[in-house]
């Protein structure tokens, strides 16, 4: 192995394995960082010890060994997509009872609202699937041919109701900032399993229809307090992929080899004059960040793609930064071993004209979800990976702002929402979780964010609360201090 | 396999044993044996307080392990946790030792287990008495005598005496000076973040004068760099931003405090009187614009503006950060974990948190930053060329207004007189000359009552479009910005010149903001138009005010003046002053133009934030669970209360909290200042963990000579810059920074100080080296943020409605790092890949990592690449041999020669390189086209863009990276 440089080679094993612990993990590392563990360590050593004394991993045979999380940011309204309330139809217009509400916080945006107007779907549902769900197959007709693969939970429940706090919830398991989120946690605690992409990549997919976003930023994929090459590396649609990754103009990979011949034979002798073990790492680095550079041209190169990749996705994954191409990618990213893909889609907080909004978010996300599923099926990754949808939090059944029958608006509603998990480990067909006829409170089995962390967890193998990490004097979990429990229901 | 490495990792880490070794060695006064601090604190910090700590609400067993005589007594059942040298009878050793899972302490389900050693070191502890120590930090720091040492020819000051008593005792020797161009690097990195010049090391290796380095330190502490550099770190623990940070993460200027803070360090300001300003500067008798500028500091926090969230909420949040800030940056505690319930670990109360918060919380500040850039409580800092008229405009005004009340008293009889004649016929403000057409470049006025129905023009021009209105005369345009017409309501109109400035528009007597610009499309003649008017003169305010009121006075006006009630004599009297009267008249005029001139300056002004104090009492409700809603408790304003006391006669305010920060009687202060300057120079603190002294952070390695250094600092005065020249004239820094493999085995992270610091630059110091090394650096200093290169949609993706990067041009490009326009939430990437903060939160240490993503940027980031064309240009302007060129390539990057070797490989790579360029001529001049500066035309470009790519090979060596 490459650690065995002659410099450390007179130590003792234990000793050369805390040097290069601390330099990966302490000091050193890497943004796509546990590949470059791998290159220097081999994947194995990269799951049995650690700095902190972190148990080894995983604790049990993991159900899903990859992640593709499809974050929509705003949050969807569950009420016009699988939270089907029949009954509101009759209820048009009537105010909310406030035994409903139960006087239960709003945000600063309907708070001083003089009524509460009840707003049912107008859109009709169907049952999908052989487990029957109620859905909106107008909006989502290729959605529903997946059903019986997804495990659908209408009973999420979240405390935050602000987006920025809320999404940092439901990434972090805190609304404040400065916590590990999901795909850092992974990439530390189960490392990576390539040698040129990092383990945890970003994509910002744009909404079709624009208008007003969430801000979505490096924050909610920065590694918090876990070692900073745990942070997901966001990859981009315009411009480089990954920043700087691309060698100025003028410059071919041959001849960026022959200066980087050069810098490596130049560091080797640092290394040996001064004998900093650092400079070894950085040796390593550049010799990773040239791989990098030479991997992700063929990563984003989708010319070579068959067409009926493009039948499946829809003809819009062919535009870069679609929601579609961004799935597609999530396919190419997987099948490389890139272990946690999170796709962030903006374009959900409908606080009016969710008649006319809705419909183009839906078209976004329709076909290429029912298609990476099948692509994945097709490729055999599909039980290995494991697929989350859902939003930071549901929306209210009473209007905001004016209401017809065919338009009106809606608030934020963080006491119930739905979610749907697909893939490894996950049991299909499942509808777990009821909500009352409002969709207002959760009526049975209510799902915390950090029961959602506790299960996502467990199906990649890991004992939530046994997998912390110290910061501050701290044994930091995903799951925080309350109890988390995981949902049977959906296991397969 | 596993359980090997995992045991040692655990119990005796080779971090650890050193730490131990150094401990034992710095201590070497101390009795041996066990010390409760040293081996037994952290055992029960990790294991047991969570449980049995200072937290009274998670408590299991009403047992409290971390207080001796809690520990001693017996619990209702008799058993004591502690029996002083009997083990058998001390439940905590039974509960530890016991097989009986059921029984044993820490619990399974905790998945904290004690290993062996920890046991026999909890026994030993217990036999031999079970003492308890007060913590380290919170004992006050002491000055003990210099150790003696073996080599004291090695020692240069007392912080060596210190460093080599801990070597030798872990059987070490320091490695020698390192040489000249080593070190003269080395100050330069240290004290102004830029590396020298050639020329400079050449002179500082020629200088054989026996004070040579002592006047290079002089002279470079002296440099306006060094205020930058230093500057630099402590905005990290500033959190200093040009943005709000959460949502739409607007503009907030702010920078003026950033220089206040590189002028503080560059006057070598006292670090007492730095603290005092940044807390409460605004606080201290008549303060200067200085120390107001200095209130910054807890101006930095994030702020939001979103919709929908609740003023309680973020009021509380921002508090919560000032108590965390200010915590972490100057007593190096993690108060922040106290903020939902008692600190787990150190003896900081919830009570405690919302005390201090008390003084945050007494702010005039509002709960939303609205977005904009002058959030208030701000500070206008005008052009110099506004300095002196914007000091006199308040007196002016206040002038203006006591002459205004002083003809109001004179003239009380005529504005009764006046009022007791009136006739409703004859009221109102007279037109005297009226005007048939205005004139766009005399001044005029003109007014009229509307009802609208539908667009139209009136006379003068005034004209109605849609829900704006607005009146345009020749060039002179201007529409109101906002739609501010209701159809079918009564609203009174007005439009007013002066002759030189804009029109300005009013709209029921108040005036409204006005777009220059529009277009006049109505055509037909505004209906329902009353008390339509044309003056040949300016109106004023006051004016506008009155002829709002005509109509509705006129009413009283019919009245008999006995039948008037005294609102509505003082309503008439208002109008006869405002606008009857024609001194008053003149006299609200003049004060009105004194105001515009104010607000004029104002509006062209920089701007700062700074503190501003509520008169009330300051006050803190504790949140339990740390929530907005949940209040508890009313808690007055105070410090920890198991610290020290405030000192005597403190004010209730912010300022009393500075001086408790900086009373001689805390432990923290001083201790976690040294701390934090060592950690600068020397890459890790003596507390590594920075931001943590209590139980849980690290002891420090070498406590005495961290205790010798914060008595020194105190009693110097606080002596910033005599410190540093402490640290930098020791042996202990001059070291060479060779590691040995017996030194890596025996030090690895060098936290003994056996080999000269050597560590990879911060972000910024990464990009001024390569902008510096290249002749390429700005060194101008101050102003508002700079806008260098930066990869498109960096801003874009993250931001709410436009957020734009508009990249700067010319010398903004080159300036240093530390002026970059810090967005939070989308900073530099090229500085964030190299572990900037994004500053959203005080930051006291950095990661330091080592990635991939760090190549890519130093490789190809344009910034660097146009730095090494630049580089490349100006060695060629002064030597074509080959042999030569790397030769000062090398000089300005490494600032040394290059061995054979060295040479032999660069030009391998050149030679190839430039054969490449010239078969392919087009990939030279795209290269060398990368950035806003142009190629020089007068080289050739294939050996330009060989060179350069060597100037970039040695900008990328690990050398070139490091300190």
């Amino acid at each position: 192995m490459n650690c065995n440089s002659h410099l450390f080679s007179h130590l003792p094993y234990e000793t050369r394995l805390a040097l290069t612990r601390r330099q990966l993990f302490g000091r050193g590392g890497s943004v796509a960082g546990t590949a470059a563990l791998s290159s220097l360590l081999g994947s194995s050593l990269t799951q049995a010890s650690s700095s902190q004394g972190k148990p080894v991993l995983p604790h049990w045979a993991a159900k899903a060994k990859n992640v593709i999380y499809l974050h929509m940011v705003g949050g969807p309204s569950q009420i016009d997509l699988y939270d089907h309330k029949p009954k509101m139809v009759e209820m048009y217009d009537k105010d909310l009872p406030d035994s409903v509400r139960n006087g239960q916080r709003l945000t600063g945006m309907t708070s001083g609202q003089k009524r509460f107007p009840v707003a049912p779907s107008k859109w009709a549902f169907k049952q999908a699937g052989q487990c029957g769900l109620w859905m909106n197959q107008e909006l989502l007709p290729y959605t529903a041919k997946s059903v019986d693969d997804m495990a659908f939970i209408r009973s999420m429940h979240t405390e935050a109701i602000n987006h920025e706090p809320a999404i940092t919830a439901i990434q972090t398991g805190s609304q404040v900032a400065g916590r590990a989120c999901l795909g850092s946690w992974m990439s530390y605690g189960l490392g990576s399993v390539n040698q040129n992409l990092p383990a945890f990549v970003v994509l910002v997919a744009e909404p079709s229809q624009g208008g007003a976003i969430q801000a979505i930023s490096g924050k909610l994929w920065s590694s918090g307090f876990l070692p900073g090459e745990h942070a997901g590396v966001s990859f981009r649609s315009a411009g480089d992929p990954i920043l700087y990754i691309n060698n100025p103009e003028g410059v071919t990979a041959d001849m960026r080899r022959k200066q980087l011949d050069g810098i490596q034979q130049l560091n080797q002798l640092a290394l040996e004059s001064i004998g900093d073990p650092e400079t070894h790492v950085r040796i390593q680095q550049y010799e990773m960040a040239f791989r990098m550079q030479a991997s992700v041209p063929d990563l984003t190169d989708i010319s070579k793609e068959p067409e009926h990749t493009f039948k499946l996705y829809g003809e819009t994954a062919r535009k870069p930064g679609s929601f579609a191409n961004s799935a597609l990618m999530a396919r190419r990213l997987t099948e490389r071993g890139v272990r946690f893909v999170q796709i962030y889609l903006n374009g959900w907080d409908q606080h009016g004209n969710v008649g006319g909004k809705l419909p183009t978010q839906c078209f976004d996300i329709d076909q290429a979800t029912h298609g990476l599923i099948e692509d994945l099926k097709q490729r055999g990754l599909f039980e290995d990976t494991l697929i989350i949808w859902g939003g930071e939090f549901g929306r209210t059944i009473y209007s905001q702002g004016g209401l017809t029958k065919d338009n009106y608006g809606r608030d934020h509603h963080p006491r119930c929402f739905t979610m749907w998990m697909a893939g490894g480990g996950v049991k299909g067909g499942t509808i777990h979780g009821e909500t009352d006829d409002f969709s207002y409170n959760i009526t049975r089995d209510p799902v915390h964010i950090r029961d959602l962390h506790a299960t996502i967890l467990h199906l990649l193998g890991i004992d939530h609360d046994r997998f912390t990490f110290r910061a501050q004097g701290l044994d930091f979990k995903l799951t925080g201090v309350d109890p988390a429990k995981i949902v049977k229901a959906v296991l397969a | 396999m596993d359980s090997k490495p995992r045991f040692l990792l655990r119990s005796s880490s080779i971090v650890t044993s050193a730490a131990l070794i150094c401990a034992s060695a710095a201590e070497a006064a101390a009795p041996a044996g066990l010390s409760y601090n040293r081996d037994i604190r952290p055992i029960l910090s990790d294991n047991c307080f969570a449980c049995h700590g200072p937290d009274a609400s998670s408590r299991k067993g009403e047992l409290r392990l971390d207080l001796r005589e809690q520990a001693l007594a017996p619990a209702e059942s008799g058993a004591r946790a502690i029996v002083p040298g009997k083990i058998s009878e001390s439940e905590l050793v039974n509960r530890i030792l016991t097989p009986d899972e059921d029984e044993l302490m820490p619990p399974l389900k905790s998945h904290k287990k004690l290993t062996p050693a920890q046991k026999e070191l909890v026994k030993q502890w217990v036999t031999e008495g079970a003492v308890y120590e007060k913590h380290w930090a919170f004992e006050l720091p002491k000055r003990a005598p210099l150790p003696q040492v073996k080599t004291p020819a090695w020692v240069k000051n007392p912080i060596d005496a210190f460093v080599l008593a801990g070597l030798e005792a872990a059987g070490l020797q320091p490695n020698a000076e390192a040489d000249r161009r080593t070190l003269a690097r080395r100050l330069w990195l240290d004290l102004t973040g830029l590396p020298p010049k050639p020329e400079e090391v050449d002179a500082f290796e020629k200088d054989s004068s026996p004070d040579a380095y002592q006047k290079l330190v002089k002279r470079l502490m002296d440099s306006e760099q060094w205020g930058e550099h230093r500057g630099r770190y402590w905005l990290d623990a500033a959190r200093y931003g040009d943005t709000h940070g959460i949502h739409h993460d607007a503009y907030r200027e702010m920078w003026p405090y950033r220089d206040w803070v590189v002028r503080a360090f560059n006057r070598n300001m006292r670090f007492d009187a730095f603290t005092l300003e940044q807390i409460a500067g605004d606080l201290l008798p008549q303060p200067t614009r200085e120390q107001l500028i200095a209130t910054g500091f807890h101006r930095c926090n994030i702020t939001t503006a979103e919709g929908g969230t609740i003023a309680e909420e973020n009021l509380a949040m921002y508090a919560n950060d000032r108590v965390t800030t200010t915590s972490w940056v100057w007593l190096g505690l993690t108060a922040n974990c106290a903020a939902c319930h008692d600190h787990k670990f150190d003896p900081i109360t919830q009570k405690d948190f919302y005390s201090m918060a008390a003084y945050f919380r007494n702010t005039t500040q509002s709960h939303s930053d609205g977005n904009v850039k002058d959030t208030k409580p701000i500070l206008y800092l005008p052009e110099s060329k506004d300095e002196k008229r914007f000091a006199e405009l308040p007196k002016l005004i206040a002038e203006a207004n006591a002459s205004l009340a002083k003809r109001r008293r004179d003239a009380a009889k005529d504005a009764e007189a006046w009022a007791s004649v009136l006739s409703p016929e004859k009221f109102g403000i007279a037109e005297k000359a009226r005007l048939d057409k205005v004139d766009a470049a005399k001044p005029f006025s003109v007014a009229a009552r509307v009802k609208v129905a539908k667009d139209g023009v009136l006379a003068g021009q005034l004209v109605v479009q849609g829900k704006k209105f607005g009146l345009q005369a020749g060039k002179l345009i201007a529409f109101s910005k906002r739609e501010v017409i209701t159809p079918g309501k009564e609203q009174h109109l007005m439009a007013t010149f002066d002759g030189k400035n804009g029109l300005i528009l009013y709209l029921d007597g108040k005036e409204v903001e006005a777009d220059r610009n529009g277009k006049v499309t109505a055509t037909t003649p505004l209906e329902g138009a009353t008390e339509v008017k044309l003056y040949a003169r300016t109106l004023s305010k006051a004016d506008a005010l009155s002829l709002n009121d005509e109509a509705r006075l006129r009413k009283t006006v019919a009245l008999a003046p006995e039948k008037r009630s005294p609102k509505e004599k003082a309503e008439l009297t208002d109008f006869y002053f405002r606008s009857v009267d024609e001194p008053s008249s003149a006299l609200a005029l003049h004060l009105e133009a004194l105001a515009a001139e104010d607000n004029a300056i104002r509006a062209r002004s920089t701007v700062t934030h700074i503190q501003e104090e509520k008169k009330d009492e300051a006050m803190a409700n504790v949140l339990m669970r740390g929530a907005y809603d949940k209040v508890g408790e009313k808690v007055t304003p105070g410090g920890f209360g198991f610290l020290h006391a405030m000192p005597k006669d403190a004010p209730k305010n912010r300022l009393g909290l500075a001086q408790w920060l900086v009373s001689p009687e805390n432990a923290l202060t001083t201790r976690v200042t040294v701390n934090r300057f060592w950690q600068e120079l020397f890459g890790t603190g003596f507390v590594r963990t920075s931001e943590d002294f209590g139980a849980q952070g690290e002891r420090p390695v070498n406590q005495a000579l961290l205790d010798w250094l914060a008595v020194d600092f105190r009693e110097s005065g606080w002596d910033v810059k005599r410190l540093f020249t402490l640290m930098l004239t020791s042996s202990t820094y001059r070291q060479a920074s060779k590691v040995t493999p017996d030194k890596l085995a025996a030090d690895p992270q060098n936290r003994l100080l056996s080999r000269g610091p050597r560590f990879r630059m911060d972000a910024e110091m990464v990009r001024d080296y390569a902008l510096s090394a290249s002749g390429t650096l700005v060194t101008k200093l101050g102003g508002a943020g700079t806008r260098p290169y930066q990869p498109s949609n960096i801003w874009e993706v993250v931001g709410l409605h436009g957020a734009r990067y508009t990249q700067d041009k010319g010398e903004s490009l080159y300036r240093r790092t530390i002026y970059n326009f810090w967005k939070r939430q989308a900073p530099s990437p090229n500085m964030e890949i190299f572990n900037a903060p994004t500053r959203e939160v005080c930051v006291v240490r950095r990661e330091r990592t080592n990635t991939p993503l760090q190549a890519l940027v130093t490789l190809n980031d344009p910034q660097f690449v146009e730095a090494a064309r630049r580089l490349a240009e100006s060695v060629l302007k002064k030597t074509q041999q080959p042999g030569e060129i790397i030769a000062e390539i090398a000089a300005r990057v490494l600032l040394r020669p290059l061995s054979a070797r060295e040479q032999s490989i660069v030009q391998t790579s050149a030679a190839t390189l430039e054969q490449d360029f010239k078969a392919h001529p087009e990939r030279a001049t795209a290269y060398l086209n990368i950035g806003e500066t142009k190629p020089d035309p007068a080289l050739p470009a294939a050996q330009v863009a060989t060179y350069s790519m060597i100037a970039s090979q040695l900008l990328n060596l690990d050398e070139a990276l490091n300190k």
